[in-house]
């Protein structure tokens, strides 16, 4: 099966349109359409805080949208971030409660990267073992994900004075924003950073060139050498890295809490978001970034819209949505 | 229904010169085979026949009336059905609303002079059909006899099978040659397309060969086999091409017991072959007896028991260059380093310079005319995507070339070229299995003919001892 990527005018046509459905149905919910794209689109970019926040936003969905973009490359939808991203929250909370002091944060890090990499292993390695489609083994892995870590966030590492979050990364371990007064941390850079990472892998490495190959078409490839199930391993693999890191970077890096919400309300959906990123952003890298960018201004502008416009703040989520959907429409038609 | 197809060209998006002017009558009441090596055209002259495809130029008249259809449904209207190969029913409809599914939309319930009709069509065949049962349940022979009875009920008068046996058990293709029989007698036209010959000499009236987009012949009874094996696979030239040095002693590669299995069946059955040093074995025979799980096993792309022994190395041509061998998504750059990526890297980096550098000389030395290295594969016509394999495998310097049908679909200068490069690598010490069904081109390029029949080799020997009357025999099964 072979997912195409969006062209510059499927992106476009999905974009009006997803604008114009929103549109309607602000008008017809009693709303003022004009003020609350307004206060959506063009807010946060009239104030420096606001687009840094923005920026902090776009962070994680670039992550997992690289998951995704990955993927794609393989031939494969990879659906399985979301899980991922839990799983590297999880590792991070774990680390502060099995640590103390600056030492949490590298521990933070490598256990939340190897949770998310063990998570991805098991639709990777059930796709090459016995051929299981990678969306239906991704998603049970993301339901698996949620509950074991609702599970551990209420329980072992519950935090006994705050019953909603789980224990709190430590304060050494911190990173606090680059700017103060916004939420601007380093995980902004370190997301751009994964973003040219994956970039240069997909142009320049040999991995990158048989993934792709084996993504297009893999008789080719077994033809002369390449191995597809391994090129599914690593495109999964490095996948869970980039959502991996996005859950950790949302309990280390995220003010004002640096911990996990017991309903994992700050990790949950980004992975998700992720995928609207790859398609916004045609599964290139840059494309991604650039994309994320784009939901990160709408989602720190759906704040401003909810005083502004007095807007529900869902509307954004309704946006994004269309956009998703009128993509796959013209996808599918094709 | 008389229908006369004149001078048909027909000329694909992609560049591919399918038919080159083809001209056949088909009478009332006869059984026209249609005979022709895959890739020959018959499938294709068939579907503008029946309104699927619409021929680049050429006319159609049926009854002396020219025609031209605007789709299927419309040569449908005029009483010419195809039961295509890979049968065209829907999955997830019974049989019975595979054949309603022409009245249109409507919410009513089928009414049942359909089931009427459809049992009276049926019975009248001596066909027991499950109406009620969805088609994907159904036998495959069985979904044949649906879309037969689908077509009749539409008012064919002409039905065109399309390799009606592929799908077949032999019992099954016993009880479709009577059919055949009974749908004659009632006056229908039928053409029935193969590359099988054992089956145009139980069921065909007339025979018309096809050949690379050419009718090359057409026969009437009484037929003889090996005639129509010359016509499909094309008359010897015994051309002398530059050939020099003696094959050597070494093996470059040894099969031994090789047995290949597909669905449960024996597709492969005990071969043992060696390709030696300086020597062209040609493999021939008619498509579909095993060949192409020979190569396929060979270069590890199938598994098999029995023993494959490579020394120094392989280069690989497969038959389908856009399923196996090229990426058409991708650009020549990426496609000319496929296999040979890690040569083109340091510390896992590809330098792409180095990658063009390379491109760059094999579109010079290959002569593959291209907009530039970068441009992408799907852009260019047939016969440059196959130098473009063609180069890039025997660049790898390899001691094995397996070339698989290397010139199928290719133009007359084209094929000369890839026939002329294969010799030169022999010449320069390299070992060649050439598996073909065009015996020009094995009498012409090969130092050991061998012929594959039903899965064996039957006949083997240097290619003065195999003469075309041998080959021709063994080919056809005789």
């Amino acid at each position: 099966m072979r997912f195409q990527t969006a062209s510059a005018v499927n992106i476009a046509a999905a974009l009006v349109m997803a604008f114009a459905v929103g549109t309607a149905l602000m008008w017809i919910s009693g709303y003022d359409p004009l003020s609350s794209y307004s206060a959506m689109l063009i807010t946060p970019l009239s104030d420096w805080v606001y687009f840094l926040s923005a920026l902090a936003f776009s962070a994680p969905m670039a992550l997992t949208g690289l998951t995704f973009s990955l993927g794609l490359r393989a031939g494969l939808f990879n659906i399985g971030a979301e899980g991922q991203v839990y799983m590297g929250a999880l590792g991070a909370v774990a680390a502060a409660y099995l640590l103390g002091g600056p030492a949490v944060l590298p521990l933070a890090f490598a256990m939340g990267l190897i949770l998310a990499v063990l998570w991805s292993s098991v639709p990777a390695v059930l796709k090459i073992w016995r051929g299981v489609n990678e969306v239906i083994s991704t998603i049970m892995m993301n339901w698996v994900a949620y509950w074991v870590t609702i599970m551990a966030v209420s329980t072992a590492f519950a935090n006994p004075l705050q019953p909603e979050e789980s224990v709190k990364v430590p304060e050494p371990a911190r990173l606090t924003p680059l700017v103060p007064g916004t939420d601007f941390t380093a995980a902004v850079p370190i997301a751009y950073a994964a973003a040219f990472l994956v970039l240069i892998f997909l142009k320049y490495s040999v991995w990158g060139y048989r993934i792709s190959v084996s993504g297009y078409n893999p008789i080719a490839a077994k033809s002369y050498g390449i191995k597809p199930e391994r090129a599914v391993l690593v495109a999964f693999a490095l996948g869970s890295v980039t959502a991996g890191l996005a859950g950790v970077l949302q309990v280390v890096a995220r003010p004002p809490s640096y911990s996990l919400a017991r309903n994992l309300a700050n990790v949950y959906g980004l992975g998700f978001d992720g995928i609207t990123a790859a398609m916004l952003g045609r599964g290139h890298p840059v494309g991604v970034v650039l994309a994320s960018i784009f939901l990160g201004i709408m989602q720190e502008g759906a704040r401003h819209m909810q005083i502004e416009a007095g807007t529900p703040y869902e509307f954004v989520k309704v946006i994004q949505g269309l956009i998703i959907l009128f993509l796959a429409l013209q996808l599918l038609r094709k | 229904m008389q229908v006369s197809l004149k001078e048909i060209h027909k000329v694909f998006s992609d560049g591919t010169h399918a038919l080159r002017g083809v001209s056949l009558d088909i009478y009332p009441g006869e059984v026209l085979a249609l005979l022709g090596e895959n890739g020959a055209g018959k499938t294709t002259l068939m579907k503008i026949l029946a309104g699927i495809y619409k021929p680049t130029s050429g006319e159609i008249y049926i009854d002396g009336k020219k025609t031209k259809f605007k789709n299927a449904r419309e040569a449908l209207r005029l009483g010419i059905a195809m039961v295509h190969q890979h049968l065209s029913l829907i999955p997830g409809l019974t049989a019975l609303e595979n054949i309603a599914v022409l009245e249109g939309a409507g919410l009513g319930p089928i009414s049942g002079e359909v089931r009427k009709r459809a049992e009276a069509i049926a019975a009248e065949l001596g066909f027991e059909i499950d109406w009620d049962r969805d088609v994907e349940e159904l036998p495959l022979g069985v979904r044949q006899r649906v879309e037969i009875v689908k077509a009749l009920y539409w008012g064919a008068d002409l039905l065109i099978l399309d390799e009606p046996t592929t799908v077949l058990s032999p019992p099954e293709v016993k009880s479709l040659f009577q059919v055949v029989k009974n749908l004659k007698q009632k006056g229908k036209s039928i053409v029935y397309i193969t590359h099988k010959i054992p089956e145009v000499l139980e069921v065909a009236d007339r025979i018309a060969v096809l050949r690379r987009g050419l009718k090359v012949a057409e026969f009437k009874p009484p037929y003889d086999a090996k005639k129509l094996v010359e016509a499909m696979v094309g008359e010897l030239k015994t051309e002398s091409v530059e050939r020099s040095g003696e094959t050597g002693e070494r093996p470059v590669l040894e099969v031994v017991d090789l047995w290949v299995y597909e669905g449960g069946r024996a597709v492969v059955q005990g071969v043992n072959l060696v390709v030696r040093e300086r020597e062209i074995l040609a493999v021939v025979g008619v498509e579909g007896n095993g060949q192409e799980h020979l190569v396929e096993a060979v270069v590890g792309l199938r598994k098999y028991k029995g023993v494959v022994k490579i020394h120094g190395g392989y280069a690989y041509i497969p038959d389908d260059r856009h399923g196996k061998a090229l990426v058409l998504e991708k650009t020549l750059v990426e496609n000319a380093i496929l296999g040979k990526e890690a040569e083109f890297s340091r510390r896992g980096l590809i330098s792409w310079k180095d990658a063009e550098r390379f491109t760059a000389k094999l579109v010079e030395e290959f002569g593959i005319v291209t907009p530039g290295p970068w441009a992408f594969v799907k852009q260019l016509s047939g016969g440059n995507q196959q130098k473009l394999v063609v180069g890039r495998e025997l660049s790898r310097n390899a001691k094995l070339i397996v070339a698989h049908q290397p010139t199928r679909g290719l133009d007359v200068a084209t094929t000369e070229y890839v026939q002329h490069l294969l010799l030169k690598a022999r010449n320069n010490g390299a070992g060649v299995l050439l598996v073909t069904s065009d015996l020009d081109e094995a009498y012409k390029l090969a130092d050991t003919i061998a012929v594959m029949y039903r899965g064996r080799i039957v006949a083997i020997g240097s290619v003065g001892e195999m003469t075309l009357d041998v080959v021709g025999k063994k080919m056809a099964g005789l």
